[in-house]
């Protein structure tokens, strides 16, 4: 539901923005050239801003607008770092938290099965040949790498602790690199989620 | 004695029974089921019935998959 102060000041960006689009594409028709990467930032903005404020929690007890005003490869970036923290910052506070703690805790267990040197990335600085082939030499970290800030800490301690072996290793393997792919998961739904006008919309969301 | 030992996040946990093994299925099931209901359900308050559906059927499926091939090598091969 939205508020009709929220809705006032929603329409008068959007106008704002449509007005900037408008200009900006005279302008490049009159004048023929104009610096195309500047043009195309405030063509952006234009698009964005109109669509900033209008989104809001289901969570009866929390704000019902955005704390944050940004665009979904800013939402994605964050999320990845901070696990949840896209949600947060849409103002979806309930899943942020339940999302962000629920990986938290996978990874944390993760390591606790088979110690830190768990994660273990390759090792691009003494690299010979193709950076894939090495890369793909430990696929796991690939995964482990998706979990952002925890997993990018994790894998720079990692290597340094003593390394553990057999069923201890493979579950905390299994365990770091699935949160680190969940997180994945939750870093494209929340940016993706930024570019819809109703986040809540059954088609867009809802699914078995 | 073991744990005397043993250093947390550093060194790797030292319980490993048969079914320690097996039970550590639990919690990454929990933790995938919650956080794909949490992405994928419309409000947070359905999540947690539909969680538990999704855990129990992830858990049910290995039980029972777990069963047929247990009787595939106890009485065919």
């Amino acid at each position: 539901m939205k508020v009709p102060s929220q809705d006032k000041k929603a329409e008068r960006r959007q106008k704002n923005g449509a007005l900037l689009f408008f200009y900006l594409t005279v302008r490049d028709d009159a004048s023929g050239n104009v610096g195309s990467a500047v043009r195309n930032i405030f063509l952006w903005l234009a698009i964005l801003v109109p669509h900033s404020g209008t989104y809001y929690s289901d969570f009866p007890d929390m704000p019902k607008r955005r704390p944050f005003n940004a665009p979904a490869p800013v939402i994605a970036i964050v999320n990845w770092l901070i696990p949840g923290s896209g949600y947060l910052m849409l103002g979806q506070v309930a899943r942020g938290l339940t999302i962000g703690f629920t990986i938290l805790i996978l990874f944390t267990l993760g390591i606790l099965i088979g110690g830190i040197h768990v994660v273990d990335p390759p090792n691009l600085s003494a690299l010979k040949g193709n950076v894939v082939r090495t890369i793909l030499e430990k696929p796991w970290y690939i995964g482990q790498f998706m979990s952002g800030a925890i997993g990018l800490i994790s894998g720079w301690i990692g290597p340094m602790q003593p390394a553990s072996h057999a069923r201890a290793n493979d579950i905390g393997t299994l365990y770091t690199a699935v949160a680190g792919m969940l997180n994945l998961l939750a870093t494209i739904d929340s940016s993706y989620r930024t570019t819809l006008e109703d986040p809540y919309e059954p088609s867009a969301t809802e699914g078995p | 004695m073991i744990f005397l030992a043993y250093t947390p996040f550093v060194q790797p946990l030292p319980l490993w029974g048969h079914f320690a093994q097996i039970a550590w299925v639990l919690p990454i099931c929990a933790a995938l089921s919650i956080v794909y209901k949490s992405i994928r359900c419309h409000r947070m308050s359905s999540v947690p019935r539909e969680a538990a559906v999704i855990f129990a059927t992830i858990i049910g499926g290995m039980v029972l998959a777990a069963v047929v091939l247990a009787m595939l090598v106890k009485f065919l091969i």
